[in-house]
């Protein structure tokens, strides 16, 4: 075979690997929409009426903690005032080596507690209990370092009620965050998981804890994230919900029966990606044992997080997700196609793996080979040109569908000037960012599979934001 | 020209010149319709957003312009109407609707005088007949508090509607117009479902349960067993013994585990001691959520003789039982600190000692 018709084919099935990707972009897009559409008509006739109609189930959020001396009070203060009926705070103290417990026994007054603590999955050893004399819903589990899955693990034995909401401790809530997230546990009681949609939180205003203002970014990092986060987080993972394939439930905030979790054997300690690990292990066992479920999604934004507004750290973070995708894909490989797999097995899975975890190696092999077939003229400049051409539509256009769509519903950016700025990161994350998005997930990649040891990831953040 | 659509110029350079060319066109017919594609959505992006701020504009200005006659006539109602243009009236009705829902009864009513001198109702009667679900909405709230009853056949079409929540909202408004015509036509919405409201549940159950026993029952009859469950807790939110007979009947036919605990939660807070015994006769379900429920409801109905009765559930094998018998215990009457030490020094079982020690150090009662 002659290297002209080797690259025939190789550039024939790329061009057809975009085309798939665009119209499941669109399937899901499509749904996102559908979905929104349906959520905002309920909302509108009253059903989000967001004061508690007394059937709210009572929530243990777990807030696992490790070396966070300098922020810890400021987030179980904010995580006080959420607006829910029945609730209690857990923080678990992961061996920190840091006082995240000393300031904790001291701005919430805690005192030892004779718990009747029940080992339901199996953790590090917990050396005790403490209860707040001044908040009676708030206890802290301090236990020996084991990472943040045992931590959480932790705060799932010791939780008390039959929801667990994990929060990390650097998430920005709203006071109705909770009240929004549980709404299909209530109206559907085969719901065992729920997610809320997460928003970048760089340029908003946080006033104690929680969001007052949203805001862009001042800097181009984080406002390229935002445009990404609408359309890879957002509308791209919202299609999911209603085929019943959302496959990550987010760390920085999601809700899940504790019974189920536990039944699954709770956040495994060896991944990276806990969150999207369990989450597709629920699916797997779920299936397996023929239970029917609901894995779903809130589509307001109910948590935002702050974006890296460093290559370093934006690197480390992406870094992270590849690999967690990909543990989380062959730990559960068995979901694949199997007989009872279902959307999450049939669709859901297989669009992971070849346009989220494959995507990075297509993108960079389509750099390479265009250009080289160029520079050794098995195809014509203009060839590779087009092909390049081709590739910036196909992002340009996901964007502005992703727009479009925040336009139609949220509209969380109200002045002319913040869409302008959007716009503006619609088309300049495609001459750099993208690439190196791309380049930090093949990075993620080859350390998976040279599989070095996973270990609490650590975020150099600013909080310029919080007040 | 030449330069942007090579197919007509020039050859890809791959092997097979026909496939070459044709992955080519193939290309370049990708990037023109995906880029105009792009171009259009962001050309809708930005028209959708200029005509959001237009409309908002005309908006704020209406609203500037009509919100002290409202005030005024919240107070006063003004002897002669003014006079709104066509294109007026359905801003007014929002305008009104939204005042409407911030002030107290009399003000309403001077309002509702209002919105009749204008003639108001029969442009909300339009508006439910309309294809917007935000008109059809604004319709039926607007009638709802106008209480209409000349639209009483139009509002009852839409308790029928495939979209719930429009359906929740009229089956709201036919109540508040009229309870005890409305309820039993209205009790197949308040059903448990994917789309379901129950704040709105509760508000509509609020305006006269009573009206409403028979087809609930019936209703409780068809859920499964998870939406009679949260049926049976919005009742039991209402405060209203009305329904007890109800619970206690269907308590009698036996029905799912989830319903029973509910229905020991409602009699434990609207009940009395006519119910301790059919309460009691529960500890001992074998279903660990009836044994917690039935507990926790002793704790609430129960007299001081009830402690024999919860002791034996400190020791039962669910930890959610043990918890509410020991908080239960607490709570019955005359029980002393004296007393729960000696129970806990009294029992051999390790997990009914621990459960009792955490739950006195939780009431600042531990030794």
């Amino acid at each position: 075979m002659s290297w002209q018709s080797v690259a025939q084919i190789f550039l024939w099935l790329v061009f057809l690997y975009v085309l798939a990707h665009t119209a499941i972009h669109l399937a899901l897009n499509w749904l996102a929409w559908l979905s929104v559409r349906r959520h905002r008509q309920w909302m509108l006739a009253g059903g989000g009426l967001l004061s508690p109609s007394g059937l709210e189930p009572p929530i243990s959020l777990i807030v696992p903690a490790y070396n966070e001396e300098h922020t810890i009070v400021s987030t179980v203060r904010s995580a006080m005032q959420l607006a829910y009926p029945d609730f209690e705070i857990l923080v678990v103290n992961d061996g920190s080596k840091d006082a995240t417990l000393a300031t904790l026994i001291e701005a919430f007054d805690l005192r030892p507690f004779p718990e009747a603590y029940r080992v339901q999955i199996h953790t590090e050893r917990v050396r005790g209990l403490w209860w707040s004399a001044s908040h009676r819903n708030l206890r802290v589990v301090d236990k020996e370092n084991g990472g943040k899955a045992d931590a959480i693990n932790a705060g799932i034995n010791a939780a008390r009620h039959p929801l667990v909401c994990i929060v990390d401790a650097d998430s920005v809530l709203m006071r109705d965050s909770l009240l929004r997230v549980v709404q299909p546990f209530i109206t559907d009681p085969l719901t065992v998981a729920c997610g809320g949609t997460v928003r970048i939180a760089n340029g908003c205003s946080v006033t104690a804890g929680f969001l007052t203002d949203v805001g862009l970014p001042r800097t181009l990092l984080p406002l390229l994230q935002v445009m990404e986060y609408m359309r890879a987080f957002l509308f791209g993972r919202m299609g999911w919900s209603p085929l019943n394939g959302l496959l990550i439930i987010s760390g920085a905030f999601g809700v899940m029966r504790k019974s189920v979790v536990i039944e699954a054997g709770g956040y495994l300690r060896d991944t990276i990606g806990e969150d999207m690990e369990l989450v597709v292990r629920m699916h797997r066992l779920l299936k397996q044992r023929r239970q029917p479920y609901h894995i779903t999604f809130v589509p307001d934004p109910i948590v935002w997080t702050e974006a890296p507004e460093d290559l370093r750290t934006l690197k480390n973070q992406r870094v992270r997700w590849q690999r967690g995708l990909a543990e989380s894909l062959w730990k559960n490989r068995a979901l694949l196609f199997s007989r009872r797999g279902g959307t999450a097995g049939w669709l859901a899975f297989p669009f992971f793996l070849l346009f989220e975890w494959l995507s990075p190696v297509v993108e960079y092999l389509g750099y390479l080979a265009t250009v080289l077939f160029a520079v050794f003229g098995v195809i014509n400049w203009m060839t590779a040109l087009w092909f390049l051409l081709a590739a910036l539509a196909f992002a340009l256009f996901l964007s502005s569908f992703a727009l479009l769509l925040e336009e139609l519903s949220y509209r969380l950016y109200p002045r002319m000037s913040q869409l302008g700025a959007l716009f503006g990161a619609l088309v300049l994350e495609n001459f750099g960012y993208r690439q190196l998005m791309a380049w930090y997930r093949l990075v993620g990649m080859a350390k998976w599979i040279t599989g070095r040891q996973a270990r609490w990831g650590t975020m150099q953040r600013k909080g310029a934001w919080q007040r | 020209m030449a330069f942007l659509f090579p197919s007509f110029t020039a050859s890809s350079g791959l092997a097979d010149p026909a496939a070459g060319q044709a992955l080519l066109e193939a290309l370049i017919a990708f990037t023109v319709v995906v880029g105009a594609l792009s171009a259009l959505l962001a050309l809708a992006t930005v028209a959708l957003r200029l005509f959001h701020n237009t409309r908002e504009q005309s908006r704020k200005l209406f609203r500037e312009r009509w919100e002290p006659l409202l005030f005024e006539a919240m107070i006063d109602p003004p002897a002669q109407a003014p006079v709104l243009s066509r294109g007026e009236r359905k801003p007014f009705l929002e305008l009104w609707m939204s005042v409407q829902s911030h002030i107290r009864e009399i003000e309403s009513e001077n309002l509702n005088r209002l919105a009749r001198a204008l003639g108001l109702e029969a442009d909300a009667l339009s508006l439910i007949r309309s294809r917007s679900l935000e008109n059809r909405l604004l319709g039926v709230n607007v009638l709802a508090t106008l209480r209409t009853r000349a639209a009483w056949d139009d509002i009852e079409r839409l308790i029928h509607s495939k979209i719930h929540p429009l359906a929740l909202r009229a089956a709201h408004a036919l109540v508040r117009i009229d309870p005890a015509r409305a309820f039993p036509g209205v009790v197949p919405v308040l059903r448990p479902g994917r789309e379901w409201a129950p704040v709105q549940v509760a508000q509509i159950l609020r305006e006269g349960a009573e009206h409403a026993l028979e087809a609930l029952s019936q209703i409780l009859d068809r859920s499964q067993p998870a939406e009679a469950q949260h049926l049976i807790r919005l009742l039991s939110l209402l405060h209203n013994t009305v329904i007890l007979p109800l619970l206690r009947e269907r308590m009698r036919r036996g029905t799912a585990p989830e319903e029973l605990a509910e229905i020991l939660y409602a009699l434990g807070r609207l009940g009395g001691p006519a119910d301790l015994e059919r309460v009691a006769g529960h500890l001992g379900h074998e279903h660990w959520l009836v044994r917690m429920k039935a507990a926790q409801a002793i704790g609430q109905i129960g007299t001081s003789g009830d402690d024999v009765r919860l002791i034996p559930l400190l020791s039962d094998q669910s930890w959610w039982v043990r918890y509410r018998a020991a908080q239960s215990l607490m709570s019955l009457p005359g029980m002393s600190d004296t007393r729960l030490r000696a129970i806990r020094e009294g029992l051999t079982d390790r997990y009914g000692r621990d459960i009792m020690t955490q739950v006195l150090a939780e009431n600042g009662a531990a030794a």
